[in-house]
């Protein structure tokens, strides 16, 4: 069956081809069932790939090679693995993704069609490009998918594209990760350069061979890209405002697959960060600084939208922890369950909220309960799940190994797993802030009739995972190679009441609100929680100034142009509002004259014409002040002024002789006759002997 | 004969454009077919096979006694960039069909000349005959702008023509030096490649090359010329410009520099390599201060032909295959980007990001193409730009990590213009007030077919990198 | 013919022109005028007789002939224009038609 695993990406790939690139009118009912269908099709071929896989056909380092790329000097070869860990993250995404499409397809009925497509076209490209990402076993398949994801995650959460705040959400999820990217390709070209080759096998198969003062820049770049796209500490900005996108958007990207990804780059070049341990360390101290500080800051959020995606933060933390501590087969596991229940999460809040008339405030759910039971309990199975309250849910299983592998990862264990298991008491408050205020009673019950078999399949599959999935939890960290790490009892006891003591704390929360809003309160004029600010203050202004000074937009035509206008009195729509990078109207009105500016004022548009761009216009005024010094010596040109001069002269001499044409016969006659006797006189001069 | 014919082909093609022009749409179809007409020869001549490093080669004595003749050789690189030629010739008169009704006659003459100087320049060898054609296509260039431009048009034209024309004495001033020092006078570049330069005169002659070269590869800082003359030329000058006329400076560098002073180049490359970088990086960042869509895209042009540069001063394998992958990549998305903004300008009467807005409620396939292009322009992998980028970089990490750092913050700034431009034409309120006519057949299929170019390119770039193979190894100056 | 008769004739022949030129030049009547040039025309003729006579060379009688046909024609264009003046102007006074003035 190793065979059909090139094409489970295939179906989601063509459903975005057809719905995007085919210029067709499709109906309603046609865009739904062709963009579900591609999202549920790779669910269907993968399922025999991963029967086989049961069968122990995957074994570490199986490759399905695709086809090889000759670049003259290299042949890359471009494959897919078939190894337990593209197994257990594969199938998640499947599954997660269909049962996410299948809901949107309820969810986004209600759009208008052009916007219905896009959103199902971009939705597959999604899909493809994260698939891309689990299976590939080399760097180009896994970058291009990389890539994708990115480029669609900006599409998605600027779907509600007139919003400037969603298009502007996803710019900054876009750039943001690019940012990370853009080390984690400068990693994967260095690890290439040292390797010899593309393939992921290859690559770690070298990895004793290289030099460790190289090895550690290249983890370094690696990891950065990997916490960049997963939302971690330094990169985390992104995530929150990413919630701008419709709620199955957040519930399949920004929860449950793409920000994962960056742990499932992380567990498969785990041979890598082995041998830097300095570079593991400090993916660790990020991982739990991400997970404590998410669930803090998820505490005192008003919007369920924005708790779950910190909370998405937070688990992700718990994952790159155990990443950074060597237990790869853990963080995947967390990775499996977490996938299920936080779309369950989003989902069910997704219908909660409609219910609730679209509003995503924490406190327009209350009654949720009466109104939407199916979703309400949902809901809190995901958040007794994420909670991880003790063996009925799958999180605590996940997240005791979590906890465990902390434990016993030597000196520092024990500090790091007080944080990791405050970090879980902070969860489980988090979680049931919200059950317990949507299972209090409102006067408002009026349920607008909302479901469908599209809604009730999936949240039910989800709780069903949600619930039995953490029987699988002690196999799955087998099957993906991590031994199952026996702790002392009392760790095990301890993390077991961790999050009843969260459900505690959230119930004395709900009781007394003015404790949470004291809370948000103080943390607010805490430094380190506007790190949005920051970023804001200390590199986008800072991009913006330098981006405007150089491209200074004002003096170019268009400008000049509405400038002239305006002085005439008439109003020009348009130019200047909502200038993106912060000249207002006042800049227009009197613009602003730099050195430049002023030293080329009065000239030719030629050179006025270089508006901003400072290197081009000094090379211009250079050339005009070069050309200008020369031109001086000869202007005024004295040897033009010497033959106007004799123009003049010959204009004068013509007044003189005119004098003696009197056109008389006579005067003529006369002077026929002198000239014939001087010519005489001359002829015989010359003849004189 | 058949490598004449494809200079002289287009030459005449204009004649007849120019004579048969009145009405109907005669100049157009004869244009059209003289292209096609180019790419059946060329497709010929390729088919031939050749020697594995040229296909054809040919030399006729013309002035022996100051040793020069007409010595014209084509191999994969040249065939990529005359079937360039050829396909943007095409795709120009397909976007100027309802743009240009004055002088039609003229302006598809002047298409087509710059075409045949264009070609001249990819096949010459011997000096002076390549600059011969290096400077007769700055007149119709010329003409494009001054005529059909928009705005100071005259002003942009002038400032084309005479930063070029005066660059171009550089390279002028470095090939009768050249040939002066030969043993016996000569231009052709074969026998000048023979001979043996201290690096220091190589370093001299190379640096007169190259100011003819960086001028029209519009490198910061010999760039001021570029963003008016793209921004105000009309869309087929654009697209020629960008496509072809810019690719002129890279594929004399490419070929010329490495060939004629290998040493000298490797004595400056490290210079290349930060002016390059430099450029890139400055070019994207001016591109995210423009509200002229054009005008970004004209500095995203400075910015990706900054990478070539720094591709080819790299002067290792991967660089300078990505080098010409990216000359390619860039043809592409440059001409469909501006080829869709001047259609988007026929119908609403500008350019500026801020009163335009919401092309995917009112115009899906303007969407789609935006967005697709838009994707190349920030090197989207699976678009021929990040073949063309990726590999560069690869490259400058062999050479010097520290400037493919830098070279990799392109890559950031990219992403924020390329986004700018999506922000303000495909997303956001419909701006102007709809309806907004679609793109129409003629404007979709050039889209379609540069689209479906970098998609090919990008994803199966052995395609394109087959054919550049002789032309790579032959300008390497490091290995590795 | 000896060289001193040759002098005479060619002294009074530029006698005769001088005669005719100081005709044209002191008269305003143009029939005058024209007969005055027709004495000035007679003088070099007379030179070209002498001339021939002295070398004894048959092209001075020719000459004679030439200058003949051209006092001819002279005076035919001379008394048109005569005519076409008293018809414009209804003088002969030839100061009237100074259209060739500066």
């Amino acid at each position: 069956m190793a065979h059909l695993l090139p094409f489970v990406p295939v179906p989601a790939l063509l459903g975005f081809v057809i719905l995007s690139l085919v210029p067709v009118p499709l109906s309603r009912a046609a865009v739904i069932a062709l963009g579900v269908g591609a999202a549920v099709l790779p669910a269907i071929l993968f399922f025999p790939v991963g029967l086989s896989c049961i069968e122990g056909v995957c074994v570490a380092g199986a490759v399905v090679p695709i086809l090889s790329i000759d670049t003259g000097v290299f042949v890359a070869q471009i494959a897919m693995s078939m190894d337990p860990l593209s197994m257990v993250t594969g199938g998640t995404v499947v599954l997660v993704g269909a049962l996410v499409l299948i809901y949107s397809g309820a969810y986004m009925a209600s759009e208008p069609l052009p916007d219905l497509r896009r959103f199902f076209a971009v939705m597959n490209l999604f899909l493809a490009g994260m698939l891309a990402v689990v299976f590939a076993a080399d760097v180009i398949l896994l970058f291009l998918g990389w890539e994708t994801i990115g480029l669609c995650s900006f599409m998605l959460i600027a779907f509600y594209d007139k919003l400037p705040k969603a298009v502007a959400s996803g710019r900054k999820a876009l750039i943001t990760t690019r940012v990370a990217d853009s080390f984690l390709l400068a990693g994967l070209m260095m690890l290439f350069l040292n390797a010899g080759t593309t393939r992921l096998d290859g690559m770690l198969a070298a990895v004793p061979g290289i030099d460790p003062w190289r090895l550690a820049p290249i983890a370094f770049l690696i990891a950065l890209g990997a916490l960049g796209k997963s939302a971690q500490f330094p990169f985390h900005t992104w995530l929150p405002s990413a919630m701008a996108g419709p709620t199955p958007v957040s519930a399949l990207l920004h929860s449950a697959t793409m920000v994962a990804a960056g742990v499932i780059l992380l567990a498969r070049l785990a041979p890598l960060f082995a041998a830097a341990p300095e570079i593991s360390a400090m993916v660790a101290m990020l991982g739990i600084l991400t997970a404590a500080l998410g669930a803090l800051v998820a505490l005192i959020q008003t919007d369920v939208k924005k708790l779950l995606a910190f909370s998405t933060m937070s688990q992700i933390g718990f994952m790159v922890l155990a990443l950074g501590l060597g237990a790869p087969a853990v963080a995947l596991s967390h990775f499996a369950i977490h996938a299920v229940f936080k779309s369950l999460l989003f989902l069910s809040a997704g219908v909660m909220s409609h219910a609730a008339g679209g509003s995503t405030a924490i406190e327009s759910l209350r009654g949720s309960r009466y109104r939407q039971p199916l979703a309400f309990w949902s809901f809190a199975v995901g958040a007794a799940s994420l909670a991880g309250l003790p063996v009925i849910t799958a999180g605590w299983y996940s997240k005791e190994a979590v906890l465990a592998a902390v434990w016993s990862s030597g000196p520092w264990g024990v500090p790091l797993w007080l944080l990791a298991a405050t970090a879980a008491v902070l969860t489980g408050a988090y979680a049931f802030r919200v059950v317990f205020v949507a299972a209090s009673q409102t006067a408002d019950l009026a349920a607008p009739a909302w479901g469908g078999l599209a809604v009730v399949v999936p949240l039910t599959v989800l709780t069903l995972v949600a619930v039995i999935g953490g029987l699988s939890v002690g196999a799955l960290i087998q099957f993906t190679g991590g031994a199952t790490v026996h702790t002392p009892l009392l760790p095990t006891l301890l993390g077991a009441a961790a999050p009843i003591l969260g459900v505690l704390l959230a119930r004395q929360l709900v009781k007394h609100p003015q404790e949470l809003e004291a809370l948000a309160k103080r943390m607010r004029h805490v430094r380190i929680f506007r790190f949005e600010v920051l970023y804001y203050y200390y590199f986008v202004r800072r991009f913006r100034r330098v981006a405007t000074v150089l491209g200074n937009a004002e003096g170019t035509e268009a400008v000049a142009d509405a400038v002239a206008l305006r002085r005439e009195g008439v109003d020009v729509p348009g130019l200047v509002t909502d200038d993106p990078l912060g000249r207002g109207a006042s800049q227009v009105r009197g613009i602003r004259t730099d050195l430049i500016t002023r030293a080329t004022d009065g000239q030719t548009p030629v050179v006025r014409m270089v508006a901003g761009d400072p290197v081009g216009r000094l090379l211009i005024v250079v050339a005009r002040l070069f050309v200008g010094f020369f031109v001086a010596r000869f202007n005024p040109d004295r040897i033009d002024r010497a033959w106007m001069g004799l123009a003049g002269g010959a204009g004068h001499a013509w007044a003189l002789v005119r004098r003696t044409q009197t056109g008389r016969v006579r005067d003529h006659s006369l002077w026929i006759a002198l000239g014939c006797a001087g010519l005489l006189l001359f002829a015989w001069g010359t003849s004189w002997r | 004969m058949a490598l004449i014919a494809l200079i002289l082909l287009p030459a005449i093609g204009g004649l007849v454009a120019f004579f048969v022009a009145g009405k109907g749409e005669r100049e157009r179809w004869v244009t059209i077919a003289t292209f096609a007409l180019m790419l059946v020869l060329l497709i010929a001549v390729v088919a031939t096979g050749g020697d594995g490093r040229w296909y054809d080669k040919v030399s006729y004595p013309w002035v022996p006694s100051f040793g020069i003749s007409l010595e014209f050789a084509i191999d994969g690189l040249s065939a990529t960039m005359i079937a360039l030629a050829a396909g943007l010739g095409i795709i120009s008169v397909m976007a100027s069909w309802s743009e240009i009704r004055t002088q039609s006659g003229l302006f598809h003459a002047s298409l087509c000349w710059t075409v045949a100087a264009t070609v001249g320049v990819f096949l010459s060898f011997d000096l002076l005959i390549f600059a011969f054609f290096w400077e007769a296509m700055l007149v119709p260039a010329f003409t494009l702008i001054a005529v059909w431009g928009h705005g100071d048009k005259e002003g942009a034209a002038l400032k084309f023509l005479i930063f070029n024309a005066a660059a171009g004495f550089g390279l002028l001033a470095a090939s009768f030096a050249l040939a002066a020092m030969a043993d016996h006078m000569t231009f052709s570049a074969f026998e000048l490649a023979e001979m043996k330069l201290s690096t220091p005169v190589q370093v001299w002659m190379l640096l007169g090359f190259s100011l003819a070269f960086m001028v029209k590869l519009s490198v910061p800082p010999f760039h001021a010329w570029l963003p008016e003359a793209h921004t105000l030329a009309p869309t087929a000058g654009s697209i020629l410009l960008a496509g072809l006329l810019l690719k002129t400076g890279a594929y004399g560098l490419f070929r010329f520099a490495p060939m004629l002073f290998p040493d000298g180049l490797a004595a400056v490359a490290p210079y290349g390599i930060a002016l390059g970088a430099a450029g890139a990086l400055y070019g994207g960042l001016v591109a995210c201060g423009q509200n002229d869509a054009k005008r970004l895209v004209a500095y995203t042009s400075i910015a990706h032909m900054s990478i070539v540069l720094m591709g080819i001063a790299a002067g290792v394998h991967y660089a300078l295959a990505g080098a010409a992958v990216e000359m390619i990549a860039h043809s592409f998305s440059a001409s469909a980007l501006f080829l869709l903004i001047g259609a988007l300008y026929e119908r609403t009467h500008t350019r500026d990001l801020r009163q335009l807005g919401g092309l995917q409620q009112t115009a899906p396939k303007f969407a789609a193409a935006f967005a697709l292009f838009c994707s190349a322009l920030l090197a989207l992998p699976g678009t021929a730009n990040f073949v063309g980028e990726a590999l560069v970089i690869v490259g400058i990490f062999q050479v010097n990590w520290v400037f493919a750092l830098l070279a990799l913050s392109t890559l950031i700034v990219s992403v924020i213009y390329a986004t700018r431009l999506l922000k303000g034409l495909v997303f956001g309120l419909p701006q102007p007030k709809p309806p907004l006519a679609d793109m129409t057949w003629r404007e979709y299929w050039p889209i379609l077919v540069m689209g479906i170019g970098t998609l090919i390119v990008g994803l199966y770039p052995q395609s394109l990198l087959a054919l550049l193979e002789p032309a790579i190894k032959a300008a390497l100056i490091h290995t590795p | 013919m000896t060289g001193s008769d040759l002098i005479g004739i060619m002294i009074l022949a530029a006698g005769l022109f001088a005669i005719g030129v100081f005709g044209v030049l002191a008269r305003r009547g143009m029939l005058f005028q024209l007969v005055a040039l027709e004495v000035a025309l007679s003088g070099p003729a007379l030179g070209f007789i002498a001339a021939g006579a002295y070398h004894a060379d048959p092209e001075g009688q020719g000459m004679f002939i030439l200058v003949l046909t051209l006092a001819a024609t002279e005076v035919a264009v001379g008394l048109a224009l005569f005519l076409r003046l008293r018809r414009l102007t209804g003088t002969d006074d030839s100061d009237a038609i100074s259209g060739l003035k500066g």
